[in-house]
């Protein structure tokens, strides 16, 4: 064993944790929907992998690890409430997309709805593709599959998505009075 | 935080914003960025320092484990 192994409390674990800490957030908060749910899951995830910091190979891929721990997490989560909480879950449903990001709110509300809607594997599929910043090879170690399953579940989630927000190509796009405007506004501004 | 190694998404094949795919990922980025560049909760840093600290405390002497 070399002195670096005996380390315990390794600063850069810490530093580095830190740095993958607001990925890691929306990450989560894609997942959910909830910033309470959210948080919560991050935070069960922080304890986690410090827990599990022996098993981390520092100089790996520690983004990926802790996704991996989250969506773990997540799932054996899911798995309980499934029991529990099915039918309270109506009411949480409303207050989903309360946490909101400020501005830009109404697109930003409409689209976590729509994220809402997808099936899980196909949520956490195109997350971790089109916005966590994964390769479709990370993608599938994170959720334990092939990669030809992760580009399947991206593009359905991806038609999903384009019926669920009405996006369908040129004719509905372009001469959209609403998103003309919007889109005018962000250019001059 | 500027993944520039990935192509997929690569700005340079950006088409025309008639393309809904396009569309879909421009507004799945947005969203996800809003929640990012969010500052990271109080209680997430102070938990880290906390379980910092207990591990230390665990084991006194630090980096140097000799036995």
């Amino acid at each position: 064993m070399t002195a670096e192994t005996l380390v315990s409390a390794d600063p850069s674990f810490k530093s580095e944790l830190l740095q993958n800490l607001s990925n890691l957030r929306a990450f989560a908060l894609s997942l959910v929907g909830r910033a309470d749910r959210a948080d919560d899951l991050v935070q069960e995830t922080i304890m986690k992998a410090w827990s599990k910091q022996e098993s981390f190979e520092m100089g790996t891929n520690m983004r990926a690890w802790l996704f991996t721990i989250l969506r773990n997490e997540y799932y054996s989560r899911m798995r309980k409430a499934g029991r529990e909480v099915s039918d309270t879950d109506g009411e949480y449903t409303h207050t989903l997309a309360v946490h909101a990001p400020q501005e830009g709110s109404m697109d930003m509300q409409d689209f976590q709805k729509a994220l809402e809607e997808l099936p899980d594997d196909q949520r956490e599929a195109i997350i971790l593709i089109g916005a966590s910043g994964f390769s479709y090879e990370e993608a599938a170690e994170i959720c334990g599959c092939a990669v030809g399953t992760i580009k399947s579940r991206v593009s359905r989630a991806r038609l999903r998505l384009q019926e669920l927000l009405g996006v369908s190509g040129h004719a509905d796009y372009g001469p959209d009075g609403n998103s003309a405007a919007v889109t005018g506004r962000a250019f001059s501004a | 935080m500027f993944d520039t190694s990935s192509d997929e998404d690569d700005p340079r094949n950006r088409p025309s914003s008639a393309d809904p795919n396009h569309e879909i990922t421009r507004r799945l980025k947005a969203y996800y960025a809003s929640v990012e560049e969010e500052p990271i909760p109080e209680r997430f840093i102070e938990l880290l320092e906390k379980l910092d600290e207990a591990e230390k405390a665990q084991s006194p002497g630090g980096s140097g484990n000799d036995s």
